[in-house]
């Protein structure tokens, strides 16, 4: 490994506050929802009792609905962001439609699995990150469109009853195979959870960067030699 | 009600049902229709009328055909047990083919088919019992030498509606489960210039047949519909949201086998695969046979029978999700789902150690060369 002189140390802004407002939000919701999720389709009690005083699963029920219409707006703040907000979080510097991209996401990916090869901080998102943040805008979204298409049929406004009957149509006219789909994505996000502390972890480890205290408060404190070339620097 | 009190007395006079049915079940009939249909006991009158003067009329003409089916619609339709005065109304108003029903067969029934045809042009209501198929040119349903699909087209000019009753007719129902040989579809697949109303169900209730026809007795127009096409009157709300053991769902009680506590307690039938929560019918407000029960009462979970692809996408039916294929085996989602977080995690932790031990061999190896350039005078170029 390297010597390391500690040279240069780069102290900056790279998260504003809507994505870092976003970001917890939505973790706060995903996993009430997952958690809530998980007891709607398979509740493991059954209290005896008179059913008109006690509303168990009923509450469940409305927590994950409180949690999906909590998810649907830090989605919604999310992706106007990515319209207008600073460089690190605009879609534009997010989608992969150039080679180059391509070429940083397998060379991070080849330093992973060989941990030999030298692994590098960056200011913004890491290349590997920022594709697989991508998929999970789109689980997001999955789970959105599922769920408020579960959502709508159990509402009977008119407005509701519309929006239902699209859903629906999205998925081969039956409820119950959006169900699944629906609660597959409650795997996804499980499995997203597991790596994604991982890799945050690993990457404070290892490059000697913040990570989470730069999602909270929004600054990176990085060395600059710990930065990839291709890294944008202050 | 002076006026439907008359009508009524017609009916009686009318002779045209048996003496079983008397006029205080056909005035129940007409109330339970009025219900089903969400009016007041203002129509009841109303609705005798209309029901005594198609009788009178002999129309609308009403033909019945059967293709991939098994008859059950008919059967329910019937029931065997005690005629109801729904099928007493419909033979009375004009069912003038019916292969099941009627008294005449082979060459005598087609004619009558095309009698009634050519009598009511465009007027004719088609009922339509089992699914139609369109592999190898239909082949696989024939009657009197024509494919289903051909009997349709020859009905479709004189048809002013299509109802297809049960999930077959509507939705292709289970000749269309996978693997589907017979390429088999639902009506609205195949008739093109004349709209369609899906009654499904497996099968589908007689009184909701009799709802649609008295609407369109009384108002003279179709019911809305959904987008399905099914009629919102029957359709509109999921079994769940008219069960009777719904409290029990809300508050977390449910029966965990058909013969435990909560099943003998009435507790919600959900952990043992009701699909009610995904199923849109009037089982649970309007019931069967005679309005004495049906299946979630009776104790049985829900299987959805109404609701299209049923067979393949509610199965197995006592499991509440269907099973997912991954790997090469069937497996629970939540199985599937639980096991790859598992990998995912002894992943990370053999990456974790694996880097660890990469990072420690470097750092010993570094220490090493270090030590060695120490003892050297001369240590090498950088
Ligand atoms: C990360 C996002 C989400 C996860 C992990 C999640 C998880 C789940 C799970 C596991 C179920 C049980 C499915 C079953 O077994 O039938 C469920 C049901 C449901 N979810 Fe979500 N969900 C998410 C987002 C949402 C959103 C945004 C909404 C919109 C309001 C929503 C609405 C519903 C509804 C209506 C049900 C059905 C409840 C019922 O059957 O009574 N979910 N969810
Ligand atoms: C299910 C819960 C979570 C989800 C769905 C999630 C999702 C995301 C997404 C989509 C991003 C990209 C941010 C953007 O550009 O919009 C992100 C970044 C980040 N998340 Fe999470 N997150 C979750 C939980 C957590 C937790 C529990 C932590 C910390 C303990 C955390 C720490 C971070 C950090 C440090 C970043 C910045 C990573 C980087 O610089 O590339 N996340 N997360
Ligand atoms: S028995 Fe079925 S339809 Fe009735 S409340 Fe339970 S899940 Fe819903």
């Amino acid at each position: 490994m390297a010597e390391r002189s500690e040279s240069r140390i780069i102290y900056m802004k790279v998260w504003q506050a809507p994505i870092r407002i976003a970001h917890w939000l939505m973790f706060a919701s995903v996993v009430t929802l997952g958690i809530t999720g998980y007891l709607i389709g398979n509740p493991p009690f059954s209290a005896p009792g008179e059913a008109s005083r006690i509303y168990t699963l009923g509450t469940i029920r409305f927590l994950h609905f409180l949690a999906g219409y909590v998810l649907l707006a830090s989605f919604l703040l999310r992706l106007y962001w990515g319209f207008v907000g600073n460089r690190f979080s605009r879609w534009a510097t997010m989608l992969p439609v150039r080679k180059w991209q391509w070429r940083w996401i397998w060379g991070e990916t080849r330093s992973l699995l060989w941990p030999r090869i030298r692994y590098y901080a960056y200011t913004g998102h890491a290349p590997l990150g920022n594709l697989v943040y991508l998929l999970v805008y789109l689980g997001v979204l999955f789970s959105i469109v599922t769920g408020f298409t579960l959502y709508a049929h159990q509402q009977y406004t008119p407005f509701w009853r519309t929006l239902g009957a699209w859903g629906l149509a999205l998925f081969g006219y039956n409820l119950n195979f959006v169900h699944l789909l629906h609660r597959l994505m409650l795997w996804f996000f499980a499995i997203f959870l597991v790596v994604h502390l991982y890799l945050v972890v690993y990457t404070v480890v290892v490059t000697r960067t913040t990570q989470i205290d730069t999602m909270i408060s929004g600054k990176k404190f990085v060395f600059e030699e710990e930065l990839a070339p291709e890294a944008e620097k202050p | 009600m002076g006026d439907g009190i008359q009508t009524l007395h017609t009916w009686e006079r009318s002779g045209l049902l048996d003496d079983a049915w008397s006029r205080r079940e056909f005035l129940k009939f007409c109330g339970r229709m009025a219900v089903l249909l969400g009016l007041s006991d203002a129509f009841i009158p109303r609705i005798a009328r209309a029901l005594e003067t198609a009788i009178q009329n002999r129309r609308p003409s009403i033909v019945w055909l059967e293709f991939q089916d098994c008859a059950g619609n008919t059967e329910s339709f019937t029931r065997a047990d005690s005629p109801s005065v729904a099928q007493a109304v419909l033979e009375a108003v004009s069912l003038d083919y019916h292969e099941t029903l009627m008294a005449a067969a082979g060459h005598r029934a087609e004619e009558a088919r095309h009698k009634a045809l050519e009598a009511h042009r465009g007027q004719v209501i088609v009922v339509v019992e089992g699914s139609i198929p369109t592999k190898d040119d239909g082949i696989y349903c024939t009657i009197g030498g024509k494919t289903a699909l051909q009997i349709i087209r020859e009905v479709e000019p004189y048809a002013l509606v299509f109802v297809a009753v049960g999930t077959c007719a509507a939705f292709g129902g289970l000749p269309k489960a996978n693997p589907n040989p017979t390429g088999a579809v639902g009506v609205e697949d195949v008739v093109r210039t004349k709209p369609v109303i899906n009654l499904p169900g497996c099968p589908a209730n007689p009184d909701v047949l009799m709802g649609l026809l008295v609407h369109y007795l009384v108002f003279n127009r179709l019911p809305d519909l959904d987008a399905q096409r099914r009629p919102l009157f029957a359709f509109g709300k999921r079994i769940h949201d008219t069960c009777e053991r719904r409290p029990h769902f809300d508050a977390g009680q449910f029966a965990l086998a058909f013969d435990d506590y909560g099943a003998r307690q009435g507790y919600c039938l959900y952990k043992l695969g009701c699909k009610g929560p995904e199923t849109y019918n009037i089982c649970a407000s309007l019931r069967w046979n005679m309005q004495a029960s049906w299946p979630v009462k009776a104790g049985h979970p829900c299987i959805g029978c109404s609701e299209r692809d049923f067979w393949d996408r509610f199965t197995p039916f006592y499991e509440r999700l269907p099973e997912v294929r991954a790997f090469g085996v069937e497996q629970r989602a939540d199985r599937l789902g639980g096991t790859l977080v598992g990998v995912t995690a002894v992943g990370v932790l053999a990456h974790a150690l694996y880097t660890w031990a990469v990072r420690r061999a470097e750092r010993k190896a570094e220490e090493l060369a270090k030590k060695e350039g120490e003892a050297k005078p001369n240590p090498p170029e950088g």
